[in-house]
């Protein structure tokens, strides 16, 4: 056992690495000038930027340095473009590299002030004068550069590593802070929201399947077929609308409205608390949909499970039918459950987003959007390498309990 | 082949309900316009605006999705409504800006065909292709030696080079090599040779662990952060984006059914009649498998549904002026006393994601036999 669990352990280190890699290079996509945004922090943004001040905070930043530990780029390329902060020269550079200059020619022409009227000419035409006057390379050759760990992810990566996600351009605050916070929220949602699910759905497919055959399981049967397509962002627009406000007679007035409390002077966790009333509506709503999944796969279960040898061995034993399905079958039915426990959890999360968006809640599906909304990357792609981490360790543990209760499974 | 397919029965609600909604999206143009659909007296035929056409055959629905009623806002069905004639009438009523919610209903049929389908083929595409290639290659399948293998990853990476920088020739050239490539290795599969010399490539965990990183990360955040990154998407980058976070989910559902195939009594007997790798794979493992893509198929198109929905519900899915049934619905929401707004399209996106949850529900019954 300990020999699976510590290859399981090795087994998610390259799943965290791919995790990294699509956030950082996600992060590099962004439509954000970094050095504009952080100009922007210091209130130095509006009127014109000095370029001098723009090249130190851009090299301050690191972006002077290539993305990663290697590059492979034709012959005639530099090793990273990079270098220059001026994103103009930048894009004339890569003009004057895809025609086939080599970095070396380019470089000295971008400086030279008597070329630069030469640069608003169209690619075919800037090719011809290029043609006339230098040697193009005609065949690209591949040529692998090779940096060393002083590069943007090598660096980013550390830092991260260290819990530094850099801060949030809205409060300057860290973003892991801020996005711990908020996983704070929903995991407090998300707990309940799951063992009610759980709780729940399990009775009912339970019920199910020992009534199978009757008009009761039928109808309660093709009514969980019905709730499990509504979709929650429907549901819970429904929700608020009949079940919160006196529009529709004061009796559907059931629940408080959207939204929650704000008390400043509280830690997080005494707010939740003071608002739990006002998630109660979130969590059911959130739960209906998976309670009806789970039933159904409950109910699948048992009746996979009564087709079993052994519950055969049990009739013939004497035993009666309730007996067969409480003793026999129900055990072993559930198995199948601790994956699916694992997999609530990335599933909730995922759910936050809409939930907590109607709902007015400050956890991280909330956070996730507002950010988006607010160009706030920093917080955002912490957001997501968080979220990876906790999904990741979820479906660790599940297969690990699977392993630990399923006696089939040999290492 | 699709011969495989045919002894699956939809029933007779399943059948029309798709035909519906194909119908309504198809002619929603014609079927809800200020236009005259058909001019008889005026220059031109077919959806004639009114200052050039004087007569003729009018929209069963007399206003466009983007028609902008301003006499009638936000009024209910039952309301009291400033119209000339019963023809007029807003009978779902219209959201805050005077737009009629029948019509935008209507033109919210179209964007989710499109998406749905769209959306669907690409990401079957995509996921069947990884699903097929993880089940079938496996992770004992395909042996190479050193030469072998060195080769291949230098010709892989080349191509890969040549698509990002070479000229147009030699990015075909490049796509043709990878198929060259492609092939070699599915040639080698299934070649069990017990050579301890050959290095063995484990095909299947290696895309299950890249897969392992678009389970990690929620779907709805994945695509949260590339519409941040698009900023403005259009219908098509929406189809893309669903693509990219929907493929993994086919792709191990596509590999867990070939894997269950492979282990079939006929599948093991006609290998044992030493068939070909190749021959097993289509006489016996293809027809049977198409079936869990029909099966991803269905359910492919509801999720997509349900995800363009929740992003136009979020207020940042395709262009804001697109009625869609997600827009209409995140009008309710901020209009929270306006209950048509919130009740017509949710039962839109209900019925449609219930009709294709549903026959993806009895194919697979089916499949397995019930």
């Amino acid at each position: 056992m300990s020999i699976y669990i510590i290859k399981r352990l090795f087994l998610i280190i390259p799943t965290l690495v791919l995790i990294s890699l699509l956030a950082f290079f996600l992060s590099r996509m962004v439509p954000q000038d970094p050095v504009i945004a952080e100009l922007n922090k210091r209130g130095q943004g509006e009127g014109g930027v000095d370029i001098s001040e723009y090249e130190k905070i851009y090299n301050s930043l690191e972006l002077n340095k290539p993305e990663f530990y290697f590059s492979i780029v034709p012959k005639h390329y530099p090793a990273t473009l990079n270098g220059y902060s001026d994103y103009t020269q930048k894009q004339t550079m890569q003009r004057l590299l895809d025609v086939g200059l080599h970095h070396t020619e380019a470089h000295k022409l971008i400086n030279d002030v008597n070329y630069q009227s030469n640069f608003k000419l169209p690619d075919s035409e800037l090719k011809e004068l290029l043609k006339s006057t230098h040697k193009l390379t005609q065949v690209t050759i591949p040529s692998v550069h090779w940096h060393g760990t002083n590069n943007q992810y090598h660096s980013w990566l550390t830092k991260a590593l260290k819990g530094n996600f850099g801060n949030s351009i809205l409060d300057g605050r860290s973003a892991l802070a801020t996005v711990g916070k908020a996983l704070l929220w929903t995991i407090h949602i998300a707990i309940p929201a799951i063992l009610f699910t759980f709780v729940i759905g399990l009775l009912i497919g339970y019920f199910l399947a020992r009534k199978k055959g009757s008009q009761k399981e039928r109808l309660l049967n093709q009514l969980l077929y019905v709730v499990y397509s509504i979709p929650v962002f429907w549901l819970a627009t429904m929700a608020i609308m009949y079940l919160t406000t006196d529009d529709y007679g004061s009796w559907t007035n059931i629940f408080p409205s959207a939204g929650i409390d704000i008390f400043h002077d509280r830690s997080t966790l005494a707010q939740i608390w003071l608002n739990s009333s006002r998630l109660i509506l979130p969590i059911v709503i959130g739960s209906l949909g998976s309670i009806a999944y789970i039933a159904r796969i409950m109910r699948r279960s048992i009746l996979d499970e009564m087709k079993a040898p052994y519950i055969l061995t049990a009739y013939s034993k004497g035993l009666d039918h309730e007996a067969v399905i409480k003793k026999h079958a129900l055990p072993n039915s559930l198995l199948p459950f601790i994956t699916i426990l694992a997999g609530a959890i990335p599933s909730t999360l995922g759910g936050s987003v809409v939930l907590e968006v109607i709902f007015n809640i400050p956890g991280i599906g909330r956070l996730l959007y507002n950010s988006i909304g607010q160009a706030d990357w920093n917080v955002v792609f912490c957001i997501i390498i968080i979220t990876g981490i906790v999904n990741i360790i979820s479906y660790l543990l599940a297969d690990l309990l699977y392993a630990r209760v399923n006696p089939k499974i040999r290492y | 082949m699709i011969a495989s397919l045919k002894k699956y029965r939809l029933s007779r609600w399943q059948y029309f309900g798709v035909l519906l909604f194909f119908l309504l999206a198809l002619f929603q143009a014609v079927l809800a316009t200020s236009d005259y659909v058909i001019c008889t007296e005026g220059s031109g035929i077919f959806l004639v605006d009114k200052q050039s056409c004087s007569s003729g055959i009018k929209g069963l629905i007399p206003y466009k999705s983007s028609d902008m009623d301003k006499s009638n806002r936000a009024v209910s069905p039952f309301a009291q409504q400033d119209v000339s004639s019963l023809y007029y009438r807003h009978w779902l009523g219209t959201d805050s800006l005077g737009r009629d919610v029948l019509a935008g209903l209507l033109a919210g049929c179209w964007v989710a065909l499109r998406i749905g389908i769209l959306a669907m083929l690409l990401t079957i595409i995509i996921g069947s292709f990884f699903g097929y290639l993880s089940g079938y290659l496996g992770d004992k399948n395909v042996k190479l030696n050193y030469l072998e293998l060195g080769l291949l990853l230098l010709l892989f990476s080349l191509s890969i080079f040549y698509l990002v920088y070479g000229s147009s020739i030699a990015k075909l050239f490049s796509i043709a090599l990878l198929l060259v490539v492609f092939v070699f290795i599915l040639r080698k599969a299934g070649h069990n040779s017990y050579n301890n010399k050959l290095i063995n490539i484990p095909f299947d965990m290696l895309v299950m662990r890249f897969i392992e990183i678009f389970r990690a990360i929620p779907d709805i955040f994945f695509i949260l952060v590339m519409i941040g990154i698009v900023r403005e998407p259009s219908i098509t980058s929406i189809v893309f984006m669903i693509a990219i976070v929907r493929w993994p989910s086919v792709a191990r559902f596509v590999r867990a059914e070939i894997m269950k195939i492979k282990e079939e009594p006929f599948v093991l007997s006609a290998r044992a009649l030493g068939l070909s790798s190749f021959k097993v794979f289509k006489d016996h493992i293809l027809p049977l498998s198409l079936s869990p893509v029909i099966i991803a198929s269905a359910f492919g198109v509801s999720t997509a549904i349900l995800l363009e929905s929740t992003l136009s519900f979020l207020g940042i899915g395709i262009p804001l002026n697109q009625v869609t049934w997600g827009s209409m619905l995140n009008d309710a929401r901020q209009n929270i006393s306006m209950w048509w707004l919130a009740l017509f399209p949710g039962l839109m996106i209900y019925f449609v994601i219930y009709l294709f949850n549903s026959i993806g529900d009895t194919v697979s019954e089916q499949f397995r036999g019930e």
